[in-house]
């Protein structure tokens, strides 16, 4: 799959661009046995793909993960995420075209993979037209580079959001004032109107959802866990799209439902869990026998992955923009590290956990970055921390015989 | 009864017998291609020298890289477990265990009754590790096992910055051609490993007494760089690559009151 000529994605492209094509892949996947709440979001991206790449109904914005999904559905834009879509391509076992491609136009090889898997997946022709670019500057710095580059690449506007380290009143003004100039730009340049009403809708909508997925992170409590962490990677995805659309509200019903009736009738691999965790950062996207040797062979459970942690407080739909500053502000990715080290610590006694795994993406200073400040937290509490250097989008950079060694080990050390 | 750890690294494996407290025989052979056909040569020589027959083990452990290939073991621990055992069996004090071998090195913390509170593991670079030792000794055209007295006979240490074996050849090259006298760059190179090394023991936290273990340990050169790296005295025991295989018969021994094979 290394090749972009080569005749799968060709093929690949053509699906993606033929009106009918996300159809047929629609109606594919509802013939799988799926989990409802995988059902829902498979209808999800799939409509946001074809808006994206078969319909010019309405204005594509690329954007880094952490711009607020409410604003793209209350504008009625439709949002193109290319770190989720690098992830959604590991997942396709198409990293190594993404990353053979990056190296191609020049990015050095210490870069995330996410990053560099997009620019590759980007100029191999695999990502839809784009009216505009957007970014944030928190969390993450290569993602505004990143998404600059492409809006620059390709002749298109680029909007950066600068999101303040701190969470105080000041900060959310200075960035409520950015909110309101983003949409006056998106307004000049991509021509759309904008209706104060909808975005209300979709802060109502965010609510809505983020009342469900709390109901979920409150059914995770019981023990034993009913979810399994390894099930759980594609919830950043879910977090950081979904938010303000009506799919977000059935996506976190049907999770919540599913979740409820697993703490109400348990199955027979819940028996098997010794040890609970906390997970940290990202986990493989591609399929990697890391996970199913953590939790089917050593019988530890994640009961909790950072990642599905909602963040923000209830949005207000009288101050919607004011409401959308303030949840950018208050990511955990954001601000001082004791910030997130105290939600580490929260989480984990929430949860029962007894230990905790943080994985380093390669390339990814955010998060790693922040490990002695984590370490030190989790070791004044009796809480051993396992670090794993790995990726979680080439296949080829997650060696599984160092990785077992440390897990088991791990495992050991805490039964 | 009799029982078996096997130790199946890299570069070299070990077996060895254990019946109660007393260690009765052991063996080093290479590991060569094949993980699982090292452990049986390891074992059959350890049972010979035991004057042991293979159907009076009661449980064998394997332990190491490649333990997942001894499929003749009762039970697989990983390597991070079994050098906290031996350690704490050899001496009871201990509370970090360093070992150095021929492709990884690791740093345990060692909690009571031998049993692993934290660890680090290198095993993704060949820079502090044997492999480093073996490839300036070629360079240098030195026999590895001479190395150490080399280092020692130095009065002054090379400086080599390089953490990378490829890079760190080159460097040695260069030093060769500026005239830098061997037992210098021997120095040098023996220190470049205890800085790397006593790094990622920092990470676990370094707590006296250290006990240093693996086939490096061998290397008076590396003990004595790594001394002065970490502020403390090492414990190098007699047989310090046996470590792993005596933490897995110790290990063995524990299970026996699971039942025996």
């Amino acid at each position: 799959m290394d090749d972009p000529r080569d005749i799968r994605i060709r093929l690949l492209r053509g699906l993606l661009r033929w009106p009918l094509g996300l159809r047929l892949v629609r109606a594919l996947l509802a013939g799988r046995p799926q989990k409802p709440h995988h059902h829902v979001s498979a209808d999800f991206f799939l409509e946001m793909a074809r808006g994206a790449y078969a319909s010019r109904a309405r204005p594509v914005v690329w954007s880094n993960i952490f711009v607020p999904s409410e604003l793209f559905w209350g504008l009625e834009i439709v949002p193109f995420f290319p770190e989720t879509w690098a992830g959604l391509a590991a997942s396709m076992g198409l990293s190594a075209l993404g990353v053979s491609q990056a190296a191609v136009l020049g990015y050095p090889v210490d870069l995330c993979t996410v990053h560099r898997s997009a620019a590759g997946l980007w100029a191999s022709q695999l990502f839809p037209r784009i009216d505009a670019g957007v970014a944030t500057s928190h969390a993450c710095d290569l993602a505004g580079q990143m998404l600059g580059n492409f809006a620059y690449a390709q002749g298109k506007p680029f909007f950066l959001l600068d999101v303040p380290q701190s969470d105080d009143a000041a900060a959310v003004d200075y960035l409520t004032a950015q909110l309101e100039r983003l949409i006056a730009h998106w307004r000049e340049v991509l021509g759309i109107d904008f209706d104060p009403d909808r975005l209300r809708e979709a802060i109502r909508l965010s609510n809505q959802a983020r009342a469900l997925a709390l109901e979920v992170a409150a059914l995770r409590e019981a023990e034993p866990a009913p979810l399994r962490g390894s099930g759980m990677r594609d919830q950043l995805a879910m977090l950081t799209a979904m938010f303000g659309h009506p799919s977000g509200v059935r996506y976190y019903r049907a999770l919540r439902d599913y979740t409820a009736e697993r703490v109400a009738n348990r199955r027979p691999e819940q028996t098997n869990q010794k040890v609970r965790l906390y997970w940290m950062h990202l986990m493989p996207y591609f399929e990697s026998d890391l996970l199913s040797i953590l939790e089917d062979e050593l019988g530890g459970v994640i009961a909790w992955e950072e990642i599905s942690t909602l963040w923000w407080e209830e949005l207000d739909e009288r101050a919607p923009l004011r409401s959308l500053a303030r949840k950018m502000v208050s990511l955990f990715f954001n601000g001082p590290i004791q910030r997130r080290a105290e939600m580490a610590s929260r989480l984990i006694q929430r949860y029962h956990c007894r230990g905790a795994i943080h994985f380093s993406h390669w390339g990814c200073r955010q998060s790693a970055g922040a490990l002695y400040v984590l370490r030190a937290r989790l070791r004044q509490e009796g809480v051993p921390l396992l670090i794993l250097d790995g990726d979680c989008i080439d296949p080829s950079n997650l060696p599984l015989g160092p990785l077992r060694t440390r897990v088991e080990a791990f495992m050991e050390m805490l039964a | 009864m009799y029982v078996a750890g096997i130790d199946i690294g890299s570069t070299s494996g070990e077996a060895l017998i254990l019946e109660g407290e007393r260690i009765v025989g052991w063996s080093i052979v290479d590991t060569g291609y094949s993980s699982r056909r090292a452990a049986e040569e390891a074992l059959e020589i350890a049972l010979k020298r035991s004057g042991v027959t293979r159907g009076q083990l009661q449980r064998i452990v394997a332990t190491g890289y490649g333990r997942v290939s001894v499929d003749f073991a009762d039970q697989q621990v990983t390597e991070i477990s079994c050098y906290a055992r031996g350690a704490h069996f050899l001496h009871p004090q201990v509370q970090t265990v360093i070992d150095i071998g021929g492709q990884d090195s690791k740093v345990v913390a060692v909690g009571p009754g031998g049993k692993p509170l934290d660890f680090a593991m290198n095993d993704k670079c060949a820079a502090g590790t044997g492999r480093f030792l073996e490839v300036i000794a070629r360079v240098l055209q030195l026999e590895l096992a001479e190395m150490g007295d080399w280092a020692l006979r130095a009065r002054r240490t090379a400086e080599i910055s390089s953490t990378c074996t490829v890079f760190a050849e080159s460097e040695v090259v260069t030093l060769v051609a500026d005239g830098v006298a061997r037992e210098e760059i021997v120095a040098g190179i023996c220190r470049s490993i205890a800085r790397r090394v006593a790094a990622m023991a920092a990470r676990v936290g370094v707590e006296p007494p250290v006990m240093f273990a693996g086939g490096v340990a061998r290397n008076r050169g590396v003990v004595h760089a790594l001394e002065e790296a970490l502020g403390h005295p090492l414990i190098v025991p007699e047989e310090p690559q046996i470590v792993g295989a005596l933490g897995a018969a110790l290990i063995a021994r524990d299970g026996m009151d699971g039942g025996s094979r």
